[in-house]
């Protein structure tokens, strides 16, 4: 019981990335150029991150995280640490929005850990007790890579979620509590929904932290049937703002805690409180509350900082509304739980 | 971009989509009582489209804002010297596969898409009149299982097939199956993408009744080389077994591809072409 840690019910956190400081963004610029060397850019990310991370626990983020201050995209970001990756240029991925699609050229080789200096700063930084850590998930990178070595893609998927283990285990190992697996492509494909599930459980095996799964802009009924599989995952993260919370429905049996997306993060309109705290209440009609988690639909990067910033206080804002209703019921607190 | 597009050899010119975000958007502009609604995914790609809220009955407005600017970018590019321009709209099943009837004043998607079909044919028909051919997105024909003769009569045969080869009813993503492949009508030029049709032989047969056919044979969803024997044997094999091949195409979109791969893909397009005519 003593080693039990307590959160406030409704815990509230992001998804992962959080908007740039326009300096850090400057300084990334000189080092592309050759006009900033690397202890620059480190120096400017740790800032960065340092300045993120307060300004998520000043909004009253339960849980931050470092806002994905070093990476500039989720899949590349792993696939430019990762030995087998070529890149050949920019893809379109939605309106004039682009990014760096890698392309899978020989076999993939784990050179060295990609994300425990990030989670050992971020630890270093923050107030909170749990802090999140991100990593994008062995089927995204597949799915959103070319895939020119690998004879089916069920075999990079393989390789890249053994690969992702070791990673995972080394969070663990060094402390880390909360790690969240990022699936945004997971519904792509719906004939490969079972073994991708499968896999992705598999990349979070002899892994002793709470492992989130986070997918979005997706078909979730495609998931729905094959969720008992999972043996390694206590929280799905689902964006819902987006869809105008259809699809709510879900959360019914739902066999996880659910980290609610209560926030377009494509929008730069800044939800009110009470809508949030709406969402949450339509969210209550399907789940207890003890098994939700407040967030992002997704993550922030996008947003300008200021409205991220507003975004964040009234996403808690309009959780502590629900709170005090839950208050009034004797429900103030619930267990960080890593297993379901 | 065009000029060195037409360079390389490419025949058809297009404006690229470069206006555009997406295939819906912004060709919704020029329809009364929609609005843009929230992303989803297109298909099976990490590609996001904003899905379409329907307010009310939908309609053509008369201003046909986008069109106009549409035609007038068009009007510049005459300059460059293709031998065909054409430009991309989307199939009436997939934009309102795409379509959510919030009022819900539609009784059935099947009225939604002929609203949408009519709307379609007649910026088709006005396109076509100022010299530009069109191609109809339709990737729903390669998913869909809910279409009735009537349905495809209503939309392709009545308004579609006047209109003859200069519309490109282009799927991609997969092939439609033989009972749509049987219903559609035979005077358009009908886009397939020969990666699904390797997959699926016995539709071979069905393609021979089309007057035109526009073949995807190079992959715009992979880095990985084509070999340029294997596509040449390919259009032989299907010319051989009757089938009208008229253009030679990408399978898709291009802008799933990274630049620099997508103008060794349109070399490779090219070098086909150069072989087959030899």
């Amino acid at each position: 019981m003593s080693n039990e840690i307590v959160l406030p019910i409704l815990p509230t956190s992001v998804i992962g990335s959080y908007p740039k400081p326009w300096w850090l963004r400057k300084v990334r610029r000189l080092w592309e150029m050759g006009k900033a060397d690397d202890d620059d850019l480190m120096e400017a990310e740790n800032d960065a991150v340092i300045a993120v991370v307060r300004e998520q626990e000043l909004a009253g983020i339960d849980i931050p995280s470092d806002g994905e201050q070093r990476r500039e995209e989720m899949v590349e970001y792993f696939a430019e640490r990762l030995g087998g990756f070529k890149f050949y240029g920019p893809v379109r991925v939605w309106g004039n929005n682009y990014f760096n699609k890698p392309a899978v050229v020989d076999k993939i080789v784990y050179k060295e850990p990609i994300t425990l200096s990030e989670y050992l700063f971020l630890r270093k930084v923050s107030t909170r007790r749990i802090v999140k850590v991100t990593i994008t998930g062995p089927y995204t990178i597949a799915d959103w890579s070319f895939n020119e070595y690998y004879s089916t893609k069920e075999e990079l998927v393989k390789e890249l979620s053994s690969i992702i283990n070791k990673e995972l285990k080394m969070l663990a190992d060094n402390g880390a509590l909360f790690i969240q697996i990022d699936e945004p492509a997971l519904t792509t494909h719906p004939d490969e929904v079972e073994w991708a599930l499968e896999l992705i459980d598999r990349t979070a095996d002899n892994i002793n932290a709470k492992i989130g799964l986070h997918v979005c802009y997706s078909n979730y009924r495609l998931l729905m049937p094959h969720l008992d599989n999972l043996r390694n995952i206590s929280q799905l993260l689902l964006e819902f703002a987006n869809r105008r919370f259809t699809d709510l429905d879900i959360l019914k049996d739902f066999p996880f805690e659910i980290g609610l997306g209560v926030i377009d993060v494509h929008s730069k309109r800044i939800e009110s409180p009470e809508e949030v705290s709406q969402a949450i209440k339509k969210a209550l009609n399907y789940i207890d509350a003890d098994r939700i988690y407040i967030n992002p639909d997704c993550g922030l990067k996008l947003m300008p900082r200021e409205v991220a910033r507003l975004k964040m206080e009234n996403m808690v804002k309009g959780t502590m509304i629900v709170r005090e209703e839950l208050k009034k019921r004797g429900r103030e607190i619930t267990i960080f739980r890593t297993r379901m | 971009m065009l000029k060195k597009l037409k360079d390389m050899g490419l025949d058809v010119g297009s404006d690229l989509m470069y206006f555009d975000d997406d295939i819906f958007y912004p060709f919704i502009t020029d329809i009364q009582n929609v609005e843009r609604g929230w992303l989803v995914r297109y298909y099976d790609n990490n590609y996001f489209v904003r899905n379409i809220v329907i307010k009310s009955k939908i309609s053509l407005k008369t201003t046909r804002p986008w069109f106009t600017e549409k035609i007038g970018v068009y009007q510049k590019l005459s300059d460059l010297g293709f031998s065909e321009y054409i430009v991309a709209l989307p199939g009436p099943l997939t934009i309102a596969n795409h379509s959510i009837d919030e009022a819900r004043v539609y009784a059935s998607k099947s009225q939604i898409m002929i609203d949408y079909a009519r709307i379609i044919a007649e910026i088709t028909e006005s396109y076509i009149n100022n010299g530009i051919r069109v191609e109809l997105h339709e990737p729903e024909l390669c998913f869909t299982s809910q279409l009735t003769n009537e349905l495809i009569r209503q939309i392709y045969v009545d308004l579609f097939s006047p209109l003859g080869e200069k519309v490109h009813l282009v799927t991609y993503f997969g092939v439609p199956n033989l009972e749509i492949l049987n219903l559609l009508p035979r005077d358009l030029t009908l886009g397939v993408e020969a990666i699904s049709l390797e997959k699926t032989r016995e539709i071979f047969d069905k393609l021979k009744d089309f007057s035109s056919i526009r073949l995807g044979i190079v992959d715009s969803r992979n880095t990985k080389m084509e070999k340029i024997d294997d596509l040449i044997s390919l259009v032989f094999k299907l010319e051989d077994k009757g089938i009208h091949i008229k253009y030679l195409s990408f399978n898709s979109m291009t802008e799933f591809l990274p630049e620099v791969i997508a103008y060794k893909k349109i070399k490779l397009l090219k070098r086909v072409v150069e072989a087959i005519k030899h």
